[in-house]
């Protein structure tokens, strides 16, 4: 994992329901007005790094000196065993995965996880193990506070990093996956792996399309240098609104900045939302139409 | 008798010129008229840019009206993307010199490139964009930018690109290599450029050619406005040089815009690589502008700059206008949309990008918009194969069931079933198709590659091979991952996948048949939009279409009945999806179904719930079955409506003689009349049939567009088609047919009158034009009592009180594109007249503009067409600037049955045809020809009374050589270099015969006995007709003579080929060409047919046209007759040489030459000033 842009200029927190999940399970925790000093210092873009690895968080806090304090969290990482208890739940259903992959941490997680007897998130406030260089002798001290909420918001972009902090990258998990289904295959004598592995794609054309043709330099482009070429005209677009003209945004979902933000006060879980869908949606549809009516009327 | 579905190609080739994209500048007319108005309108737009004038390389003022008026120059126009991504338009000007002159003063260190020396100044360039942008949209944001450019050169010369017609034939030759040139160009900002390439005239106006490159950047603005209209775009902020700014993204990333973008990316033409940046020229440029990142910017800013025009604003977003169903959570912080985020939105619409505000919250607000993108875009990025999912019917392989089907009769032909009966058994379909719905409908999931979507790997393939998949050279890293990703994006979209995700390897996903029918109606367009792929089985979104199948009543048609015709048919509405046909009963039992998806007759339909209600709603308005006449039906049947997304789209389905009307090859079907016995002369095969097709119509009542190839007797077959109705309506008991007016270019007046005299002696006609021409209740008699009133456009307008108040029995256009501009005066005029038949006669129905065709067929059959701004809604634009293959298809469909076009290239035309046809075409004087004429015969005659002996021979040499010129242009007599168009009448009369020819893709010589005239025409030609046209004259070297004659032989070189009489008359072998026009007379018919078999020759399957342009009245016409009454005689006072004319009395002179009245066509309104007064009509400047 590599750091945060160390500009000062994150000043969001998570707003997923696993980031908003996080927080509010920190309030449970009963921190106090020490979390709410670390929001509003994480808003103001204290927080110039962030390194999630397996099983630690590093983090650069600038504070009251001119040295930017370090946090470092690290919480309790699954062992080999439990390690191998959770693969064998995840790769038992397609969807866990599916959903990871696609940026989702799925909602059920936690008591897939449990089924492995695991808790994905800190059962206790100790088992995070934070620390930090500040004098302050508070846990936690508004520094760890601050990257609280920025670890959430970047829970948001990789829920993999929630997994992460147990200890393994979402490579080494992916390919412990692979290696389960794999060795499942043979276990179950699926059919032959290699025998019909090539025969049975599809193929209709056998023309092939691949790799783009280097680019000829301008001196030895002399002689069409003028002409299109006849394949333009095979150009084919149409102008007509699409039907779902806001599609693209369905598939981007929600955006972070427009939607409820966690922080004190905002529960864990609740539905998401998309008010970037609501704010844009009709401009995507406004546009489309708008892009239909000036392509037949000139 | 044999139902025929209507599918009618009979003006296949025309639309294939209009999906290609036209002929380019096939008749310009159209191009030249438009662009004055639009000129004259934008010009004060463009008058208020402060813009230096640029350095003109020549010298010269340059204007494009001097351009006009020498009648010699064009411009060709190019553009480049400049890097400073801005539209940077330049041209090439054809009258330039050709090579560069040396940097005046001393010479510098570092070299600098030369001016192009052959490129348009600032001014001229100003002067071209009025015309190129008529409605003035880029008319601000233009600034004049110097360029260099690396262009393909010899020495001191640029090459000049192939859009640029020069007039000396001396290409330069020698090894091309790439120099640096400075250029002049207009620089648009990039929402100006969007503005001008999305509404620059399909044609280059007059004066103008388009270079490739132009094309290129149209094509690339239509694509960013398809992005935009498909969605496919994001919103983000960007910290650019002075702030941060709020854009707009192009989204290409589905295989479909891939697609597209990279067959943009390999037409680039590499000119628009050329751009040299830096003061170093050559030497400071090492760098290639790679392709792919030009067409990045070029689409990034044509996309940005169209959504922020096309997007309405934040005026129309509530924030958070959800609020009421939102979550109760949404409080404060979040509560209030933040001022930054509201400052973005409205940047996201404003012309400027500029957003204002907190440093820190915009960059947090940027960051955020990345991460919301990268976190989609993980799934998308890099991609070689994408998730896909193959919805897969019960009983298997739909296309298995498909093709089976398709060898039995097809379910079109079979005669209607009873409706209970049909009722019964879709319903006893449902029934299995529901029993089959619970059983097993699929969704499998497949990888499919990007960019060969035929590759697909089933999801078992993808299970077996954990880290890596190879097919077919292409190479999948993490196949399972891949697929699996997918997987979990689709899950947002499509709910119903979650329970196949309960495996640990799923391959696919049970559905119910109303599941399915969720998943095409509601997942589908969402899945698709997201970049999944959708294989949906072939019957899905066929949309119901409305079927009228119509049978005429009892026995066939007989021509005999051919004049009154009621002709009742019985019909009946069915509806139509693909292949199928169903009764109404039948639909609305489907309706009725919640899911409309059942296997009907062993085929899948399935239809969504808003077409079976648009369905039903259409046939609600309508009787489902009954009797109405032929004519009415074909109204209703072939009609297009208003519109085409709230109705279905309508056909019709007839049987009998209607089928065979409706039929591709209805000029065969139909029964032949037989030959009208007045008719002097034989009708070839192909014209019977024409006269029988016109015949049937004119029954219907139904206006017909005869639309031959030139010179296969439009003439004629009217004329037989009016013997024939007036020979057999005394015996039919009916009243006489009502009289013909035909209207024609005063050009053909005299060529009717003698036609019909030659041809249909019986008729009685009546030419309408002239000074002495009949008024009112005089008009109306003669045109009543006659059978053929013949008129000028001009005068149908005039008289058209008094013409009105004719009962015609038909109106006829001859030329019939001269109403080609429906809301001109002198259509809209011709469209109020009123007779119970239309015929519309004219070798280009469409010139330029599809629109042309529906001025005419509404002319023909009013309302067929709808109204104007529909059909170029409808049909013109969509055909014209997006290729729309099916609406062209639908737009043939309805006019076919009243479109007969036959070409001369067809085999069964070129054997009924002669091989070498020979035709007298009329001209007249101008005003100005006629006073200059007259003024040289009146010198004459004084000068010869003076002198005798050589000298009166050589006085009356010299008058007829003057005289000859007269005829051709006042400018080659007065050899003042004057204004070339508009002023000669026979000069008008080529330009409409090399339209035709060129819109037909025939070549043409054209010979000329004056060498420098021949010159000037040519060059006149180049730029009124827009394309090549070579010039061979006793000048020409060998060599260049050999390469002239090889390019026009080749079907990529020039189509028009000026030669002079002596250089081009002998040893030529130019048969690629089909006509041949002798644009002045040799009086010796021997050594025009010299000339004439330049393109002849024995054994050669074409067909020949020999067209001799001759000024009527004037010593041309007399000396044809002349030849032609007498032509032995002529033979033996006729030597070699015209030398016996300067053997005659001063009396016989004074017959021969002195001009006629006829000579000028009346009231001044000949064939030019028509077409100026159509042009004034146009721009409503006239009175």
């Amino acid at each position: 994992m590599t750091a945060v842009p160390a500009s000062g200029t994150v000043s969001e927190t998570g707003t997923r329901w696993w980031s908003r999940r996080f927080i509010a399970l920190l309030e449970s925790f009963g921190l106090g007005s020490r979390l709410e000093r670390g929001l509003q210092y994480a808003r103001e873009g204290h927080v110039i790094e962030l390194d999630v690895e397996p099983g630690i968080v590093l983090a650069k806090v600038e504070g009251s000196r001119f040295t930017p304090y370090r946090v470092r969290i690290r919480p309790k990482v699954f062992s080999d065993a439990q390690w191998r208890r959770a693969e064998k739940v995840i790769a038992a259903r397609a969807a866990t995965l599916a959903r990871l992959l696609a940026g989702e941490l799925p909602d059920d997680i936690e008591a897939v996880l449990a089924d492995a007897k695991l808790a994905l998130l800190p059962t206790s406030y100790e088992e995070l193990r934070v620390s930090c260089t500040c004098p302050d002798k508070a846990n936690p001290c508004k520094h760890a506070a601050a990257v609280y909420y920025i670890l959430a918001s970047r829970f948001d972009a990789d829920p993999f990093a929630l997994l992460t902090l147990r200890g393994r990258t979402s490579e080494e998990l992916i390919e412990a996956l692979r290696v389960r289904r794999a060795s499942a295959r043979h276990a179950l004598g699926a059919k032959g792996a290699g025998r019909e592995a090539i025969g049975s794609f599809v193929v209709a054309s056998g023309t092939s399309v691949d790799g783009r043709e280097p680019v000829r330099p301008l001196a030895e482009s002399l002689e069409r240098f003028w002409r299109c070429g006849e394949q333009l005209a095979r150009l084919d677009v149409t102008p007509l609104a699409a039907e779902r003209p806001d599609a693209l945004l369905r598939r981007l979902g929600p955006l972070p900045t427009l939607e409820p933000q966690a922080g004190p006060g905002a529960g864990a879980g609740a539905a998401e939302d998309a008010v970037a869908i609501a704010l844009l949606g009709d401009a995507y549809a406004a546009m489309a139409v708008a892009a239909e009516r000036r392509a037949l009327s000139a | 008798m044999r139902a025929v579905v209507v599918s009618v190609a009979r003006w296949s080739e025309l639309e294939q010129a209009l999906l290609d994209g036209g002929r380019a500048g096939a008749g310009s007319a159209a191009g030249s008229s438009g662009s004055r108005p639009a000129a004259g309108e934008s010009g004060s737009d463009w008058g208020r840019q402060a813009l230096p004038m640029g350095r003109g390389p020549s010298g010269a003022c340059e204007s494009v009206r001097g351009l006009r008026e020498t009648g010699t120059a064009m411009l060709a126009v190019h553009a480049i993307w400049s890097r400073e991504q801005r539209l940077c338009i330049w041209a090439e000007h054809s009258t330039l010199p050709a090579r560069a002159q040396g940097r005046p003063g001393r010479r510098p260190k570092v070299p600098r490139p030369l001016p192009h020396p052959f490129a348009a100044g600032t001014a001229l360039l100003l002067e071209a964009m009025r015309a190129l942008d008529a409605a003035g949209a880029a008319s601000s944001a233009t600034a004049a930018a110097t360029l260099t450019l690396r262009l393909p050169s010899l020495e001191a010369s640029p090459q000049a690109s192939p859009q640029l017609l020069r007039l000396t034939d001396e290409v330069p030759v020698g090894p091309l290599g790439l120099r640096a040139w400075e250029v002049d160009t207009l620089a648009l900002e990039p929402a100006a450029a969007a503005a001008l390439l999305l509404s620059l005239p399909p044609s280059a106006p007059s004066g103008i050619a388009y270079g490739d490159s132009l094309q290129f950047f149209v094509e690339a603005a239509k694509l960013a406005l398809a992005l935009i209209a498909a969605g496919r775009l994001r919103p983000a902020l960007e910290r650019g040089g002075h702030g941060w700014r709020a854009r707009w993204l192009a989204v290409a990333d589905g295989p479909a815009d891939a697609a597209q973008i990279d067959l943009l990316t390999r037409s680039l033409p590499p000119l628009l690589r050329a751009e040299v940046v830096g003061e170093g020229g050559e030497a400071g440029n090492s760098g290639e502008i790679d392709p792919q990142w030009l067409v990045s910017g070029l689409m990034t800013a044509l996309v940005d700059a169209l959504a922020r025009e096309l997007n309405p604003g934040p005026a129309q977003i509530q924030p958070y206008p959800h609020t009421g169903a939102g979550p109760a959570s949404v409080a404060s912080p979040g509560h209030a949309l933040p001022e930054t985020v509201a400052a973005w939105l409205a940047a996201l619409a404003a012309d400027d990008p500029l957003v204002v505000g907190d440093d820190r919250e915009l960059a947090a607000l940027a960051e955020a918009l990345e991460d919301w993108w990268a976190a989609a875009e993980r799934y998308a990025a890099q991609r070689m194969f994408r998730t896909c999912f193959r919805l897969v019917a019960p009983d298997g392989d739909d296309s298995d069931a498909d093709e089976q089907a398709g060898e039995g009769p097809s379910p079109s032909t079979e005669a209607p079933q009873p409706s209970d009966g049909s009722r019964a058994q879709l319903l006893a379909a449902v029934d299995a198709g529901s029993d089959a719905a619970d059983a097993a409908w699929r969704v499998e999931f497949l990888l499919q590659h990007k960019d060969d979507p035929s590759v697909l790997v089933p999801a078992a393939e993808v299970w077996a091979h954990s880290d890596r998949l190879a097919a077919l050279e292409r190479v999948l890293e993490n196949p399972q991952e891949r697929l699996l990703g997918g997987l979990g994006h689709a899950l947002a979209l499509w709910p119903e996948l979650a329970p196949a995700l309960e495996e640990p390897a799923p391959t696919s996903v049970s559905l119910t048949a109303e599941q399915s029918y969720r998943f095409l109606t509601e997942s589908v367009p969402l899945l698709e939009q997201a970049g999944f792929a959708v294989l949906a089985p072939p019957w899905w979104r066929q949309r119901p279409r409305a079927r009228l199948v119509v049978r005429p009543e009892g026995e066939q048609w007989e021509p005999s009945e051919m004049f009154g015709l009621s002709g009742l048919c019985a019909y009946e509405w069915r509806v139509a999806i693909g292949d199928q046909t169903l009764s109404l009963a039948e639909l609305e039992a489907l309706a009725e179904l919640k899911v409309p998806v059942v296997k009907a007759r062993g085929r899948w339909i399935a239809l969504t719930a808003d077409d079976v209600e648009m369905a039903l709603r259409f046939f609600k308005r309508r009787q489902a079955q009954g009797r109405a006449s032929a004519a009415e039906l074909l109204r209703e049947g072939l009609a297009v409506g208003p519109a085409g997304r709230e109705r279905p789209e309508v056909e019709i389905e007839a049987a009998g003689w209607l089928g065979a009307l409706l039929a591709e090859d209805g000029d065969r079907r139909i029964e032949p009349v037989p030959a009208p016995a007045g008719f002097v002369g034989e009708l070839r095969p192909y014209q019977q049939r024409g006269v029988s097709w016109l015949a049937f119509l004119s029954s219907l009542g139904m206006g017909a567009c005869l639309a031959d190839d030139m010179g296969l007797g439009k003439t004629v077959q009217l004329l037989a088609l009016l013997l024939a109705e007036r020979e057999r309506a005394p015996g039919q008991g009916g009243q006489a047919p009502g009289p013909t007016l035909l209207i024609c270019p005063v050009s053909v007046t005299g060529n009717w009158r003698r036609e019909a005299e030659r041809f249909a002696p019986a008729l009685r006609v009546h030419v309408h034009h002239g000074r002495e021409r009949l008024r009112d209740a005089e008009l109306v008699g003669a045109a009543s009592s006659g059978d053929l009133l013949i008129t000028t456009y001009a005068l149908a307008v005039r008289d058209q009180a008094a013409l009105r108040q004719v009962e015609w029995g038909r109106i006829a256009l001859d030329e019939a594109q001269n109403i080609k501009t429906y809301e001109a005066k002198q259509t809209r005029a011709i469209r109020s007249l009123r007779a119970r038949h239309r015929v519309a006669l004219t070798g280009t129905p469409v010139e330029n503009r599809l629109s042309e065709l529906h001025s005419i067929m509404d002319f023909l059959n009013p309302g067929l067409l709808g109204s104007a701004a529909g059909f170029r809604e409808q049909f013109a634009t969509p055909i014209e600037r997006w290729r729309d293959g099916a609406a062209a298809a639908r737009l043939r469909r309805a006019t076919g049955p009243f479109i007969l076009r036959r070409v001369k290239t067809d085999r069964e035309i070129i054997s009924d045809l002669p091989e070498k046809i020979e035709m007298r075409v009329d001209c007249h004087l101008t005003r100005e020809q006629a006073s200059l004429y007259q003024a040289v015969v009146a010198e004459m005659l004084e000068r010869v009374e003076q002198v005798s002996g050589i000298a009166r021979a050589g006085v009356i040499l010299q008058a007829l050589v003057k005289l000859k010129q007269v005829c051709n242009h006042p400018a080659h007599l007065l050899k003042d270099r004057s204004r070339f168009a508009g002023r000669s009448g026979k000069l008008a009369r080529l330009e409409e015969l090399l339209d035709e020819a060129l819109a037909e893709g025939d070549k043409v010589l054209c010979f000329t006995q004056f060498a420098e005239f021949g010159q000037q025409l040519r060059g006149h030609l180049q730029e009124r007709l827009g394309v090549e046209v070579s010039f061979l004259h006793g000048g020409t070297t060998k060599a260049a003579r050999d390469q002239m004659v090889e390019r026009f032989q080749s079907p990529e070189g020039p189509s028009v080929f000026v030669l002079s009489l002596k250089a081009g008359g002998t040893g030529l072998n130019l048969t690629a060409a089909s006509h041949v026009i002798h644009y002045d007379r040799w009086w010796n018919p021997a050594v025009e047919d010299q000339a004439t078999d330049r393109a002849f020759r024995i054994g050669q399957r074409k067909n020949v046209q020999v067209h001799k342009l001759t000024c009527v009245g004037t010593l041309e016409e007399r000396i044809d007759l002349l030849l032609a009454d007498k032509r032995e005689l002529a033979q033996q006072i006729v030597g070699s040489s015209e030398a016996w004319l300067t053997e005659m009395s001063t009396g016989q002179l004074r017959q021969l030459l002195t001009l006629s009245a006829d000579a000028v066509a009346a009231d001044g309104v000949d064939g030019v000033d028509a077409a100026v007064l159509a042009a004034a009509d146009q721009m409503g400047l006239a009175a």
